[in-house]
């Protein structure tokens, strides 16, 4: 069994392991975004949190990462960019919010400005992990899934 | 190669339709925030070509130039008509010419506040105390002030930034002793009350230890002078003034980019401050009876409800507010009856027995000058058949040797009505009307004339029968007996001129020194029967009863959770109370998740005779026409349906509406200027100047900076009360005192109406307070909220004819204003006769319970920056097909195109323009962009399947290949 498993992943190339990283990054980075989003800033906020459609698109990039890895459709790998791209875009959105409290000056969208920069630093510190993924993904698509021979 | 093509194009692909997600995402939430991002830009529509015929609003001023310098001059004078000058010990101000050479103190001298934190105009080249001061020849210590700009502290969010008495430790004060100027400051603003017990435990308008250290430091460093400036929006605890032998005290507010200049002036006696206080500065800032009901309180039953439906605030201290209390408790404490000595609502007195005297610093009203005035009364007459009262006062100038410049004198006018136990709530003593003198040289006199409506001190009693209609509860009365007109230099002064008459013995003033008062100041004049018709009607027609029984919480128990505070028993003075459990009614009410609207069986169809009917008329040609003229209903017929519907979701302005020759607008904040314009003094400067035709021109100023920068409306004049000294917005907003509000809006919103620039006067109503400001159910019973919140906004609709305004976030009882009928329908409509645009505030982030239906229904227009409304009311035209929203739709055209057809939007435009709507160059870019982008990843993505799945079945290129 440990040597099917050594075997299979001997050929794979290094872009693969990349596409497997991104997915594990995305995987905990989501999960720990969405309970810090449930935890502090659900709330202490005016605006509309749609911070559970961002974990829920980046958990389906996971799902397209493992997917990607498994099969052999060359058009897979496009799907976790896909997810991961409406996640951190997602975020993003989301980040502006709290941003532009801490642009004006005026706690707008946030109970107060303690609140509006501890707010925008979740999303900008979770925004560049869901990045990162995204970045990663990206790459496995310009990559091969085995190793050149 | 053909792998490596189709993975190469795959990756295109990814970072296309990543970059596209993104663009995407971004470009719906710029369109949703169009408003905020055109504002930001500063993009306005392209205004028409205006020619000497379609001048409607034309400005005073043929260049740029001279309006700002205008505008310069104004808030100049503002700043030296309005600072209040609180203490001149042997008159250490002005300063002498040969006093020039300074030393500044405080953190706030480096970093003055020049305005609170909201929206307006810009902090910008502001000029500073410092370079004022330099302009005017002082000297400034350098290594001291270096030392405190270099402090790197934050102010906000309950910190007061104070640099620390280690700041000054090794510095010399040696050359610059002439005048140690300290300047304290305290800032807060929007969604941002001042804290009640900051983050050192202290309230923030206390003196801190750091500033305690700071004034050690000053008292002891043998200075001629110490003079404080107090840089604050808010009423700051000065209590302590003669404990480090401050020599002057002059409050500042906020003053704007060129009010240092004014102030300056002042100290070196280029002007003579003529301000007074038009707030109560108490000993201690914590003790009026609504600050036991200040802050953060949720129902105990609903903690777990989502925010804005579980939060609330009672306003226990029924009408008295500010001054009010504090008078009105200072007479029983002369009179020595209704338990006014009691330990109840002690905060500063000694023995734990109020003590006026004690817990007063600064009455309502006070202010100091450097000439000596002499104010007698000539003549007060209560014509009972015209309702006015005439005072006339004459005021002269007795000149100093200390100040050789012309002066501005006020005359405060007051009445005290006739009070029992069992009637409706008075306070002793109440504003009613005020002027200011023109500037008097030493020895010279003017007369002043002050006209008051009598029905500004009508009582309105909720449990009486109302004389128009009988069978209605409720109404504004006069109570038989004595009434007493009195001046005063400030309310205390006026009230024991009136105790005087009345022959009361045992007077004081606020330092607890003995006084007689002077009865020659007062008339009295005595009404023989009591008066419950004069004002059971408003000048509409419309009778006044009780509206708002369910807006005291009360109402909703069995037994009475709340006692009001009562003058008949000062031991009634309020106890804060928390921990209330919502009864069933309020529960239901606040948890609401959708309108309660909703449509009958019976409403009526859309009626397709009324939109969309030939384009005949011009919204240019209905500038004069009356509200009620009939061709309204012609013109409105002419809108599409989408035109109709699309109204309600306001944008910081609109768009053109083609069909009726309605163009696209801007609006934008904010009550101390126009974003983008002139940063001015802050309204609670402006206020304390007591001068009507300064406000006058306040209100000018702003019409002409809407001409301009192109503003057809503004968010502004703010008018909520300065219930507590702890309300954010404050400075924003008048007075504690809704008579003074009154005026300042009247005078105001007439101002901008002349010029063409709508002013939606806010917050309307009740919010007094910018904790939990976001749906809090704030209840009060009706006398309070009709002579309290209500009455401050009255003077702008009534009198001003104002044709905006701008609504609150909180609700009154249960009741959203926003969708608040008896409010925004019954009073402001009805009673009022407001004709004018009703917007919320910014209602995209109240959507939980700001429900559409429920808000056009009661009364509300637009829905500030919030283009989502626009399916709502789509769906209710459209898909319901609702006749009661069509019709209501219909109305919101009427008071939009009556509002814009008396603005300065209409400059320009004839019978032949063409209105067509503009669309901001970045929306077009956005759309570009976004195509191109989706367009290349469609070629991409086509690239891709072309080179992975297509080209591979070719096997003969394949050969080739390998």
């Amino acid at each position: 069994m440990l040597s099917k498993i050594k075997n299979y992943f001997m050929d794979k190339s290094v872009f693969y392991f990349l596409l497997l990283g991104s997915g594990l990054l995305a995987l905990i980075s989501s999960i720990v975004f969405y309970v810090l989003d449930v935890t502090t800033i659900k709330g202490n906020i005016t605006f509309t949190d749609d911070s559970l459609m961002t974990f829920i698109f980046m958990l389906i990039g996971v799902a397209g990462c493992i997917f990607a890895a498994l099969t052999k459709f060359k058009i897979a790998p496009l799907i976790p960019v896909i997810f991961f791209a409406l996640g951190f875009s997602q975020n993003v959105v989301m980040a502006c919010f709290p941003a532009a409290d801490i642009l004006k000056g005026v706690p707008f969208f946030t109970s107060n400005m303690d609140i509006a920069n501890s707010t925008f630093r979740i999303f900008l510190i979770f925004g560049i992990l869901f990045f990162i993924s995204l970045v990663l993904s990206i790459i496995y698509c310009f990559a091969s899934r085995e190793k050149k021979r | 190669m053909k792998k490596n093509k189709g993975n190469i194009f795959r990756g295109i692909t990814a970072v296309l339709a990543s970059t596209l997600c993104l663009a995407g995402y971004m470009s719906v939430l710029a369109f949703e925030r169009e408003g905020d991002i055109n504002a930001f830009l500063q993009i306005k529509p392209p205004s028409q070509t205006v020619t000497d015929d379609t001048n409607y609003f034309p400005s005073a001023y043929d260049s740029e130039e001279k309006r700002l310098a205008a505008e310069k001059d104004f808030i100049e004078r503002t700043q030296e008509e309005g600072s209040v000058l609180l203490k001149n010990d042997n008159h250490a101000l002005p300063l002498t010419s040969n006093e020039r050479k300074v030393t500044l103190f405080g953190r706030t001298a480096t970093d003055n506040i020049f305005r609170g934190g909201s929206g307006g105009a810009s902090n910008a080249d502001s000029v500073t105390l410092k370079a004022a001061l330099e302009s005017r020849g002082f000297e400034i210590n350098k290594p001291v002030y270096d030392a405190l700009a270099a402090v790197n502290l934050k102010r906000g969010n309950g910190e007061i930034a104070e640099a620390p008495a280690s700041t000054y430790n090794g510095l010399s004060y040696t050359g610059y002793t002439d005048a140690a100027i300290v300047v304290l400051g305290r800032y807060a603003g929007e969604a941002n009350d001042l804290d009640v017990s900051d983050k050192y435990g202290v309230p923030e308008l206390s003196l801190h230890q750091v500033e305690k250290e700071m004034l050690e430091i000053v008292k002891n460093a043998g200075f001629k002078k110490i003079i404080v400036l107090v840089n604050s929006g808010y009423a700051m605890d000065l209590d302590w003034l003669d404990d480090y032998n401050v020599d002057a005290c002059l409050y500042i507010g906020y003053p704007g980019r060129y009010g240092m200049n004014g102030v300056a002036d002042l100290l070196i006696g280029e002007n003579d401050p003529s301000g007074h206080l038009v707030d109560t500065f108490a000993e201690n800032s914590l003790s009026s009876p609504a600050m036991q009901n200040f802050g953060d309180y949720v129902f105990t039953n609903l903690q777990s409800n989502a925010q804005y439906k579980k939060e609330y605030l009672i306003y226990a201290e029924d009408i008295y507010v500010g001054y009010k209390y504090y008078e009105t408790r200072y007479q029983d404490q002369v009179l020595g009856i209704n338990n006014a000595t009691s330990s109840a609502g002690v905060y500063n007195s000694e023995n734990n027995s109020w003590d006026y005297a004690d817990e007063m610093a600064f009455p309502f009203g006070s202010g100091l000058s450097y000439a000596d005035f002499t104010q007698e009364v000539t003549d007060i007459t209560w014509n009972q058949e015209t309702h006015e009262v005439i005072a006339k006062v004459k005021v002269t100038n007795n000149g100093s040797d200390y100040y050789d410049g012309t002066s501005k004198s006020v005359v405060q006018l007051y009445a005290q009505l006739p009070y029992e136990a069992g009637m409706a709530s008075k306070s002793a003593v109440q504003l009613i009307g005020y002027a200011k003198t023109k500037p008097l040289a030493k020895g010279e006199s003017d007369e002043v004339t002050i006209t008051v409506s009598d029905y500004l001190f009508a009582t309105y009693d909720d449990n009486a029968v109302n004389g128009a209609d009988e069978s209605k509860k409720g109404c504004y009365i006069f109570d038989e007996g004595d009434y007493y007109f009195a001046i005063g230099n400030n309310v205390h002064d006026a009230l024991n001129n009136i105790l005087a008459a009345r022959d009361v013995k045992g007077l004081f003033d606020e330092e607890g020194v003995a006084v007689e008062g002077d009865a020659s100041k007062v008339k009295k004049e005595t009404l023989a029967e009591y008066d419950n018709t004069t004002y059971a009607k408003s000048e509409t027609g419309e009778i006044v009863s009780n509206r708002f029984d369910d807006r005291d919480i009360n109402y909703f128990y069995d037994e009475d959770v709340v006692t009001y505070l009562t003058r008949d028993d000062w031991n009634t003075f309020p106890k804060s109370y928390t921990g209330l459990t919502a009864a069933d009614e309020i529960a239901s009410k606040l948890s609401a998740s959708t309108n309660e609207y909703t449509k009958p069986s019976d409403a009526p169809d859309i009626d397709k005779s009324k939109f969309g009917q030939e384009q005949l008329l011009k919204l240019i040609e209905f500038k004069d026409k009356n509200y009620d003229d009939p061709d309204w209903d012609k013109l409105i017929s002419q809108m599409t349906l989408p035109e109709l519907y699309t109204l309600v979701g306001e944008h910081m302005g609109n768009d053109a509406i083609e069909s009726v020759g309605y163009p696209a607008n801007v609006s934008n904040d904010g009550p101390d200027g126009l974003i983008g314009a002139t940063n001015f003094n802050a309204e609670v400067i402006s206020a304390s100047t007591w001068n009507k035709e300064l406000i006058e021109e306040r209100g000018e100023m702003f019409g002409e900076q809407a001409l301009a920068i192109s503003y057809g409306m503004t968010y502004s004049p703010g008018a909520n009360a300065h219930r507590t000294p702890y309300g954010g917005r404050n400075y924003e907003y008048y007075s504690e005192d809704s008579i003074m509000s009154y005026y300042c809006g009247w005078y105001q919103t007439a101002a901008m109406r002349e010029k063409g620039l709508i002013s939606a006067i806010k917050h309307f109503c009740g919010n007094d307070q910018e904790t939990n400001r976001h749906g809090v159910a704030t209840f009060m019973n009706e006398q309070t909220y009709r002579q309290g919140a209500l009455k401050g906004f009255e003077g702008a609709f009534v009198k001003g004819k104002t044709l905006g305004t701008m609504t609150a976030f909180n609700r009154i009882g249960c009741e959203p204003t926003a969708s608040d009928y008896e409010t925004m329908t019954g009073v402001l409509r009805n009673e009022w006769g407001f004709q004018g645009i009703n917007i919320t505030d910014s209602s995209r982030d109240a959507t939980t319970y700001m429900f559409t239906a429920d808000c056009i229904m009661a009364g509300t227009d637009f829905f500030n920056n919030d283009t989502g409304r626009i399916d709502d009311v789509k769906n209710y035209i459209v898909s319901n097909r609702d006749g009661n929203i069509f019709n209501k739709v219909r109305e919101i055209a009427h008071h939009v195109l009556y509002a814009y057809s008396r603005s300065n939007v209409m400059n320009g435009l004839t019978v032949d323009t063409a209105v067509t709507n503009f669309v901001p160059w970045w929306e077009t870019a956005i759309y570009a962009f976004d195509g191109t982008l989706g367009g290349l990843t469609a070629i991409s993505l086509g690239a891709f399947i072309f080179f992975a799945y297509i080209k591979k079945n070719k096997p003969e290129e394949d050969k080739k290949d390998a």
